[in-house]
């Protein structure tokens, strides 16, 4: 597996170059005659002919689903907090505990109206089967529970990911939303689940449930978006010219989107889109 | 002495006979509908001198002087008491001037109305100046009543009233025939001043008439015109929304015996709905017209769909409202719409019934003082139980979880739904449990339990008290078992229906949050506060449907510009949290984070 | 008819071409929201009838869609409004349920 990481170090090497700000917001954007003024939170001016939108995504607040009981309950933690441990390898709620059986809830803030966010977000389903096998990896005598509505595994590869887990690691799939979390009198935790499949409403006690929670638009981005009057789609994210071949740019000139501002994306796509949207520039600034 | 007959006076005896015939069967019919025990304790409440006296002043002080709307909007209450005691005292006058000049005409019930025409101004009437000043005084009082009441069908606004009713055709009838009575009788009385006499205002209007109409051909007209006006007032009277004038003198005493609502359409139920005024105060106070489309969802007009038998209609009101009761408190007549909406939805037929004899907890029932019972929204809402657990500890109560791993329903969403006989059934079986826990003290996190354990269970015959956790923790904090440090956050309280209105619990939630924050009012607040549009009461209105009412809810509780908010019910916080810009918590949440 | 001294069962398959759909099209006038219902289960996990009558929500509609009989499960029911609170796809549970019980219909050959 590569890592985020080097990922990130190796895009950043190829663009050496370029001006880049980092901690820096935009504290305003205006439309000139031929191109845009972007002043800078740390005092820069900058005069361009194009923009790029790339602001990403935040992850859905996983206490809104106030009934898993995040920040509630000690056992519960967010894909997030979980991938911080496999990074940094510290976290109370996991370290010098015993760990038999974890539970991986999907579409946690996804695919849910009540949340306000009917989208999919797309890397959960393979985000949780990795984190699981990592997990396994880690716990070998773990059990892992996997609950989920629809596995969505459509990238290259995510497909033989699922097998593997399946078959390498003896994960186990639930279909079944998780919509119940308590405590048991002994301060255990239970979850409660329906095993769709079976029809039977189901319950396990678990030392630790991960919430794959989704991607929602970043705030900001629509504080950006107001900026240049650049239009929010219903979705709730950044409104492309056309959503099948011009994703990435928008109806404003001069302005070009790339990555999870336009919806929900894995890796591959906002790479794969990235690129698009400098060559679209490229060709913009040509004209 | 003038003839004592004239033909003008029939439309009026006419109409008289008609509406007060109408109203005594009216009463028979209502009487007759009530249940016996209900009949034998409204009659015996009409001779307790307590509750006779009680009556005469209700009736007294809301049917006349309209108390409760002075109180509400003063303009208003100046106009409708204006009318009504203004009126009512024309009619006692000149029953007096009968009784004291004409005492042989008593028996003609149209003498007294009619008296100007009928009786001459002699030595004697004159010796009564203090009475036609009287007469005269209380004719311009209800002549500007009814002068307001012109304005306000036209400027609504002044009056405080954002939207009201669209009137009924035979509303209008009723309306414009009322305005017209009493120009009509000062024209009436300014042709006839000469003759029977009259003071400061009806005796410069016959100088005026007299010089510019001429008098003796316009003067039995004008007479005619008046009685016809107060016939045709009379004769519609029954059929529109004036009906609620005798109807709410009925309403009181029935009321101050403690009645209740047997029969959706008959007897008390019937007398609520002709009670409505159909003011349209419960169409600004409604949480539900924050959306423009169910403002004809509202009480006022379910009691006309009632009044007119609209089955369909009377169907779709009911299922709409989230019984949250706002209507009722800021109802003058105090028509109670949840009740009637209840009743209403008692009346449906359904193919499948309940079965809930094997309904047994899910959760061993432990045995302790105080039993904890979260109920169904609370388990959905884990921090709220977890706090009350860790305030419990805090304060080393001694306390069983009694649905820690699931429970059952406590019954109030299948009352609510008319489901009277089902919901009974399963209260037994939530009853067993609660008893098994042999507790002293019943403590409840959600309102909606809270209201119907205290109501129907009957709980504390078995000595066994019924509170909510924003009281029993105030209590625990008055008592030094918990002590809360306070922080600089500003909080408004949201007064949830079923525990503010519905159970009264104003003060101590509101204490209670004193001693760990500051505390600011939402714009409209306690008895007037605006459902959270969450509630288990409507049963037809989708998830869809709810969001412009709470986000209207939440504009009316942020109006101070607090830091957060906190309530006391969990269905309030989770409808909160989905669109509230602010944190919401529940006021255990908030004690226990700062003890 | 000859008494062979044992009986077929019942073909125990859905046969789409025969079933009664009439409940479920009646729903769907009341409560066009059953439509969205995408059977994660969330309602019958929540359910404090789940153990009494084997209600599920879930398997209501799904049920309802299929023409089978649907009866014993919603007697267990409380109308607490768990489901409808859990509900991801915002379906008002508690009205579908009040709309089946009222509209049922007892079919002769079930």
């Amino acid at each position: 597996m590569t890592s985020a990481q080097e990922l990130v170090e190796q895009m950043t090497s190829e663009i050496a170059g370029a001006n880049i700000f980092l901690e820096t917001t935009v504290s305003s954007l205006n439309r000139l005659s031929n191109g845009y003024s972007v002043v800078l939170s740390n005092g820069i001016a900058i005069a361009c002919r194009a923009i790029l939108i790339a602001t990403g995504f935040h992850l859905f607040s996983a206490e809104k689903k106030e009934e898993y009981g995040y920040g509630v309950y000690n056992q519960v933690i967010t894909n997030r907090d979980l991938e911080h441990w496999f990074n940094n390898g510290n976290d109370a709620r996991i370290d010098g505990r015993e760990m038999r059986k974890i539970g991986f809830v999907h579409c946690v803030g996804s695919r849910d109206l009540k949340a306000g966010n009917s989208q999919c977000s797309k890397v959960c389903c393979v985000t949780a089967i990795k984190q699981a096998i990592e997990m396994k990896e880690k716990f070998p005598d773990a059990e892992i529970y996997c609950f989920y509505m629809d596995l969505r595994l459509f990238g290259k590869k995510y497909e033989d990911f699922y097998i593997n887990a399946q078959k390498d690691f003896g994960i186990h799939f639930i279909r079944g939303r998780v919509s119940e979390v308590g405590e048991t009198i002994d301060g255990s935790l239970q979850v409660k689940a329906e095993d769709t499949l079976s029809g039977k409403p189901l319950k396990v006690t678990l030392d630790l449930l991960v919430l794959m929670a989704g991607m929602v638009c970043n705030p900001r981005t629509k504080e950006i978006a107001g900026m240049i009057h650049a239009d929010i789609d219903t979705d709730g994210f950044l409104r492309s010219r056309n959503n099948i071949y011009n994703i990435m740019e928008s109806d404003r000139p001069g302005i070009f989107l790339a990555g999870t501002c336009t919806g929900t994306k894995t890796v591959p796509e906002t790479v794969a889109e990235a690129r698009a949207a400098v060559l679209s520039i490229h060709n913009y600034l040509k004209k | 002495m003038r003839p004592d007959f004239h033909p003008f006076v029939i439309p009026f005896c006419a109409g008289m006979f008609f509406v007060l015939g109408y109203c005594f069967f009216g009463i028979f019919n209502i009487i007759f509908h009530l249940p016996r025990r209900d009949r034998r304790r409204f009659l015996v409440s009409l001779i307790n001198p307590v509750t006779a006296w009680k009556n005469i002043r209700d009736i007294f002080l809301n049917c006349l002087i309209h108390v409760k709307l002075w109180k509400r909007n003063p303009l208003l209450g100046y106009m409708h008491s204006s009318i009504a005691f203004g009126w009512f005292m024309l009619i006692v006058l000149g029953h007096l001037e009968v009784f004291l000049y004409a005492p042989g005409h008593l028996s003609k019930f149209y003498y007294p109305i009619f008296f100007n025409f009928f009786v001459a101004k002699s030595e004697e009437t004159i010796g009564g100046a203090v009475l036609f000043f009287l007469m005269d005084f209380f004719l311009l009082v209800v002549l500007s009543g009814i002068t307001l009441a012109i304005i306000k069908r036209v400027r609504s606004l002044w009056f405080g009233m954002r939207r009201t009713t669209r009137p009924s055709v035979l509303d209008m009838v009723g309306m414009y025939s009322l305005w017209a009575i009493f120009p009509l009788r000062l024209l009436a009385e300014g042709f006839t001043a000469h003759i029977s006499g009259g003071s400061f205002l009806i005796i410069p209007l016959n100088w005026m008439v007299r010089g510019f109409l001429g008098n003796e051909i316009n003067m039995v007209p004008t007479w005619w015109a008046y009685s016809i006006a107060l016939s045709v007032f009379m004769f519609v009277l029954p059929f529109t929304r004036y009906m609620h004038i005798p109807a709410e003198m009925l309403l009181i005493p029935l009321r101050n015996a403690g009645l209740c609502i047997r029969h959706p359409r008959k007897g008390f139920a019937k007398i609520q709905v002709l009670s409505c005024p159909g003011c349209g105060v419960c169409i600004d106070a409604c949480p539900m017209s924050a959306k423009k489309a169910n403002i004809k969802d509202t009480t006022v007009y379910l009691n006309r769909q009632i009044r007119r038998r609209n089955e369909k209609r009377i169907e779709e009101i009911s299922d709409k409202c989230l019984m949250c009761g706002k209507c009722t408190a800021v109802c003058q007549v105090g028509v109670d719409g949840p009740v009637i909406r209840q009743a209403q939805r008692s009346l449906r037929k359904y193919a499948l019934g309940k079965d809930y004899s094997a309904a047994v907890s899910p959760t061993p029932v432990g045995k302790a003082a105080v039993a904890y019972f979260a109920g169904c929204m609370t388990q959905l809402t884990p921090g709220i139980s977890k706090a009350v657990e860790s305030l419990l500890k805090k304060a080393g109560v001694d306390y069983t979880f009694i649905d820690r791993e699931g429970g059952l329903c406590c019954g109030r969403p299948l009352m609510m739904a008319g489901r009277i006989k089902e919901a009974r059934e399963l209260m037994e079986k939530t009853r067993e449990i609660i008893l098994a826990s042999e507790c002293r003290t019943l403590l409840l996190s959600c309102p909606i339990c809270y209201r119907i354990f205290k109501e129907e269970y009957d709980l504390e015959k078995e000595g066994i008290e019924v509170i909510h956790h924003s009281v029993y923790l105030y209590n625990l904090v008055q008592g030094g078992r918990l002590k809360p440090s306070r922080s600089d956050i500003h909080f408004v309280y949201h007064d949830p229906c079923e525990l503010g209105r519905g159970s009264g619990i104003y003060e101590e939630p509101r204490k209670l949050l004193r001693t760990s924050a500051y505390l600011v009012e939402a714009a409209k607040n306690r008895e007037e506060s605006v459902c959270c549009s969450g509630s288990l009461g409507s049963l037809t209105l989708g998830f869809a449907d709810r969001k412009e009412l709470t986000e209207a809810a939440l504009r009316n509780l942020t109006s101070d510009i607090p830091d957060a908010i906190a309530t006391a019910c969990p269905l309030c916080r989770s409808t909160f949290r989905r669109y509230s810009d602010i944190p919401v918590s529940d006021i255990a949440e908030v004690i226990d984070s700062r003890t | 008819m000859t008494d062979f001294g044992f009986t077929r069962a019942k073909s125990s398959t859905i046969n789409l071409d025969n079933v009664d759909t009439s409940l479920f099209r009646k729903m769907l006038e009341v409560e066009p929201d059953v439509r969205r219902c995408m059977e994660c289960g969330s309602c019958s996990a929540v359910c404090t009838a789940a153990p009494l009558s084997g209600m599920s929500v879930r398997k209501v509609i799904h049920a309802l869609e299929r023409g089978v009989d649907i009866a014993p499960m919603l007697s267990g029911c409380m109308l607490c409004g768990k489901c409808t609170m859990v509900c991801p796809r915002g379906i008002n549970t508690r009205h579908l349920i009040l709309s089946l019980e009222r509209y049922y219909k007892k079919k002769e050959n079930v």
